[in-house]
């Protein structure tokens, strides 16, 4: 009871925090929106790429008019970036030709069912990536075109395609779906944000220091490990929150995608905000300045966002960096979220999971501990 | 039955003992003052017998319980008005007094009722619903108070619930003290300031370095002085280079104080010295302005005790 009065109170407080709610959540639409726009060049056709190789083989009998559609389309592509496109027979000695780099990708048009499948190397570079964007798109718009067709065929002046069953995807090594700038971004920009929560979780403790108000608890009949706890779930909820307004906004509004399974992806968000708030949690018990505690936030944030990904993709950095990645629990986050949504693969979720829920428990033990100090903890 | 009992309790910070065998009987009923300067240990005193301070030896006990055995039914008897003011700014004043008597249990009706009335009781009903950022000192000096006595504790304890405000609030603050007092509560005051301790408190207790000096009565502890004689020489000039080792050093002289152009000179009633001080004053051209007897108060008293004024 005593436990749900402080969290109530932590979240009311929290509301009441116009600045700090403005950061959290207007800051990461924004930059959500700005990056995506910017950057959008990193994911779509508008950079120049003029030694990039594409091969491309058809193995088709039946749908002609798509492989024409694709054809048309890879020499708009062609003019427009500079990228090249060379017909090939053989499956194999392309595919090692991609390998050894001599080419960027392979692009194998299937039937039954019909399909349009990349191979690429493991972060490829930025043509790729504009490759699949492009190929995602052209999908898409062949897509709208077909349902036209199928409806109206005199207007579009096209046979009807009677084999054409509505199956025609994307699929690269690692991707089903094609991630857009304002995609990514979404993803990335709420965790950035999100590892910024252990200000919240900070302020949670420093802030009752600092108006003399846990004393104040403290002589209340409420033991320590009831403030603590109370103070604990009503920063996460708050940070939990805040991440679901940018997700639900960036959805809802900006019509990014967040996948089919926004349980996990839901899940995922929580098990973050527990981390990175327990993070500031401890961090108040550890450093009493608020100052150095910020700085030391400011100083590890930036690094482990960037190394997660956050700024840029990793596959348009070094491997150097892809390897020592591994450190930031941001990378985890991220390429569990990526996963998810848009591979519908698990594995890192589980990772990330651990990651999180793992730190959490360290900085909640840290902060218990050193919270039944009496004399020096809330000082 | 004693409200509060400290037995030969002790309490350190590293090399500093902050309180030092300071035993202490307070009945219930009573307005019972703590008196001491900057460091005496009052608010250390007071925060072992809230239970947020352990101490080290000794035993304390709220209303027949030890605090260290049954911490959280010691801690529900008492309400706290820290020393420094402690609110939050971003809850209004309503929300504040409501967040912490619900600490002590009252819920619904009954949180929201009592939550008015200390609201009401401070005078600050017209702010309730308004932000504690918009008040003045003394306005946060009172909600500091109301979040102490919403859940009608039985101790209430103040911790120099007056410093820095203005006269009026004070003025408001010394009246609650009384009438909280008259409603049943038993009320232990910590304050430098002798005046306030003088009008309000039915039992002193001095302390001075972590140890009870003095402990009585207002009119017993200035008995504990009725051997002295205390005058106020005022002098014309603030800088005229008066030393207090050299007045000591007058027969009689026990402890003097020096505040701008004012010299308190506490002396044995049974030596005649009068003389022998005027002399001292022209001896070394100082010119006195004027020169007058004073009862004895609790400032002298404690001046008398230690041989240091109550103030800085
Ligand atoms: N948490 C602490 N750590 C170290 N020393 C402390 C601590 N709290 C108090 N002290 C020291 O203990 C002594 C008594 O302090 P206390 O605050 O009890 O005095 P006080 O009588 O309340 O003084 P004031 O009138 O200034 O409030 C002082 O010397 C103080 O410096
Ligand atoms: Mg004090």
């Amino acid at each position: 009871m005593k436990i749900y009065r402080i969290i109530v109170k932590e979240i009311l407080k929290n509301v009441r925090d116009y600045k700090g709610n403005s950061m959290m959540v207007l800051f990461p639409i924004v930059l959500i929106t700005i990056l995506g726009v910017s950057f959008s060049g990193l994911f779509s056709g508008t950079i120049e790429f003029d030694d990039a190789k594409v091969l491309y083989k058809v193995e088709v009998e039946e749908n002609k008019a798509f492989v024409d559609a694709f054809e048309s389309f890879s020499s708009m592509l062609e003019e427009e970036t500079g990228i090249v496109f060379e017909k090939t027979e053989d499956f194999e000695g392309s595919k090692a030709r991609v390998e050894a780099k001599a080419y960027s990708a392979l692009v194998h048009i299937s039937e039954n069912p019909l399909q349009i499948s990349i191979y690429k190397n493991e972060g490829a570079g930025l043509d790729t990536t504009l490759l699949e964007n492009s190929i995602a798109s052209f999908i898409k718009s062949y897509d709208g075109i077909m349902t036209i067709a199928e409806n109206n065929p005199a207007a579009l002046g096209m046979q009807r395609l009677q084999e054409y069953e509505g199956n025609v995807q994307v699929r690269s090594l690692d991707k089903k779906r094609q991630v857009g700038s304002m995609d990514y971004y979404a993803v990335t920009m709420l965790t950035l944000i999100l590892f910024y929560a252990s200000l919240t979780g900070f302020w949670a403790i420093r802030g009752e220091v600092e108006q003399n108000t846990a004393p104040r608890i403290l002589c209340a009949p409420v033991s320590s490990f009831e403030l603590l706890t109370g103070k604990v779930i009503g920063s996460i909820f708050v940070s939990f929150v805040q991440g679901l307004v940018v997700l639900l906004f960036s959805k809802l509004v900006l019509k990014t995608y967040w996948g089919e399974d926004l349980l996990s992806v839901g899940l995922l968000i929580l098990s973050y905000a527990i981390m990175t708030t327990s993070l500031g949690v401890a961090l108040a018990f550890l450093i009493k300045s608020s100052e150095a505690a910020s700085g030391v936030l400011n100083a590890i944030i930036p690094i482990f966002v960037f190394l997660g990904g956050g700024y840029m993709p990793l596959s348009a950095m070094g491997s150097v960096i892809s390897t020592i990645s591994v450190i930031s629990p941001v990378k985890w986050i991220n390429s569990a979220l990526f996963g998810v949504i848009f591979d519908g693969s698990y594995s890192d979720m589980f990772v990330s999971l651990l990651v999180n829920l793992g730190l959490a428990a360290l900085f909640i033990t840290i902060s218990a501990l050193f919270s039944r100090r009496r004399d020096r903890a809330y000082a | 039955m004693n409200i509060v009992r400290m037995d030969q309790v002790t309490k350190s910070f590293g090399d500093i003992t902050a309180v030092d065998k300071m035993s202490l009987d307070i009945e219930e009923g009573e307005i019972f003052g703590l008196l001491g300067p900057n460091g005496a240990g009052k608010s250390t005193a007071i925060n072992m017998i809230t239970g947020l301070l352990h101490f080290d030896k000794g035993s304390i006990s709220v209303l027949g319980s030890d605090v260290k055995k049954e911490k959280m039914k010691t801690k529900g008897y008492i309400g706290i008005v820290p020393q420094e003011v402690a609110i939050y700014e971003e809850l209004t004043s309503l929300e504040n007094v409501k967040f912490f008597a619900s600490l002590y249990g009252l819920k619904g009706n009954e949180l929201e009722a009592a939550a008015l009335e200390a609201l009401e009781f401070t005078g600050l009903s017209e702010n309730a619903k308004k932000f504690p950022k918009t008040f003045s000192g003394g306005m946060k000096r009172r909600l500091n108070i109301a979040c102490a006595i919403a859940h009608k504790p039985k101790l209430i304890i103040m911790d120099e619930p007056t410093v820095g405000i203005d006269p009026q609030s004070r003025n408001h603050i010394l009246q609650s003290v009384k009438k909280l007092n008259e409603q049943g509560s038993t009320i232990i005051y910590t304050s430098h300031y002798m005046e306030e301790v003088e009008e309000i408190c039915s039992r002193i207790a001095i302390m001075d370095h972590g140890k009870v000096i003095a402990l009585g009565t207002c009119k017993e502890l200035e008995d504990l002085i009725s051997d002295r004689n205390i005058v106020l020489i005022t002098v014309m000039d603030l800088l005229s280079g008066i030393k207090e080792d050299d007045i000591k050093q007058i027969p009689g002289v026990d402890a003097v104080e020096i505040e701008e152009n004012i010299i308190k000179i506490s002396s044995f009633r049974e030596v005649s010295n009068m003389d022998k001080i005027i002399n001292y004053f022209t001896s070394n051209g100082i010119s006195i302005k004027s020169l007058e007897s004073k009862m004895p108060d609790l400032e002298a008293v404690f001046l008398a005790m230690t041989g240091r004024k109550l103030r800085d």
